[in-house]
């Protein structure tokens, strides 16, 4: 390559792509646009929820005076015989924390 | 309170990944928006809106994810690829982009060039660009605009090296014929 053949190409493109372009706004406009920044760590905050919202259930289950039937739940839930008010409610909180779940690792 | 010019691209990052820092931010917009505005206005033809739109995109797409952000490459590379991929993709949006293809594609009408001396050269230059082809403009604009070695041009184009490289000698060629063309017109 020389002067007379590429050369002149290559500095006009370079001298095109070096010259500046006004700012006129641009850059408010990309900030006005900017979405709350979403955490690098997303399912530390899910693990948080979800980990606290079951060790208070089951603190409440063993200490609350609500009787056997949380207990006895659980003791349904693997010896499956027909549903029992008691394995209803581990189903049911099983699924809060799976919907509380989803919905945390979807929220942008 | 705006930062002091002096904070390097890195230190503008961590301010931003590890504070939330949004003036840190604004610092790295003002600083990188003339070359990725210039690189996107020559990939769409000249089209300024769509070029700022996909330019607003890129910064927006940089923020969300500046915490993936690695330190390997400089920061303009990493911006310069998340513009070409927004670009490729509103492409597909409209038609399909074969950036292996070598057609030529009608151009888009150009603005008026703001007063200057090299007005008329660059206006003719904006021109001669548009008629290449979406791969050799892209190689063009990732190699000469956004300063990329060939290399990273290829990676950031999803293209072979050997074809990054084909499109350069055959987009400056025909540069070179509109140009030359050109000048012996005037």
């Amino acid at each position: 390559m020389n002067e007379r053949n590429d050369d002149w190409i290559d500095r006009q493109l370079r001298e095109d792509a070096n010259r500046p372009l006004e700012d006129a706004g641009f850059s408010a406009a990309v900030m006005s646009r900017l979405p709350a920044r979403t955490s690098p760590y997303p399912w530390l905050r899910a693990s948080l929820v979800l980990g606290s919202t079951a060790l208070g259930g089951l603190l409440a289950a063993f200490l609350a005076p609500v009787g056997p039937l949380v207990v006895d739940g659980f003791r349904e839930l693997f010896n499956f015989r027909g549903f029992t008010p008691g394995m209803s409610a581990m189903i049911a909180m099983t699924v809060v924390l799976a919907v509380s779940g989803y919905v945390l690792a979807t929220e942008d | 309170m705006p930062l002091a010019p002096v904070a390097s691209d890195a230190e503008l990052i961590f301010k931003v990944i590890e504070r939330d820092d949004r003036y840190a931010f604004e610092e790295l917009v003002r600083r990188h928006q003339s070359q990725v505005r210039t690189v996107l206005r020559r990939l769409t033809k000249g089209d300024m809106a769509l070029a700022d739109d996909l330019a607003q995109e890129t910064f927006v797409l940089a923020w969300r994810n500046l915490a993936h952000f690695r330190f390997e490459a400089r920061f303009s590379t990493w911006l310069y690829r998340i513009a070409f991929n927004a670009w490729q993709s509103d492409a597909r949006k409209r038609r399909e982009v074969l950036l292996d293809a070598d057609d030529d594609m009608p151009a888009f009408e150009i603005a008026a060039p703001e007063p200057g001396v090299d007005a008329a050269s660059r206006i003719d230059l904006e021109r001669a660009l548009a008629t290449l082809s979406d791969g050799e403009r892209a190689a063009i604009s990732a190699c000469y605009y956004a300063d990329l070695s060939h290399e990273e041009a290829a990676e950031a184009l999803g293209l072979p090296l050997g074809t990054v490289k084909t499109h350069i000698l055959r987009a400056k060629a025909k540069l070179k014929a509109r140009l030359t063309a050109k000048r012996e017109d005037t």
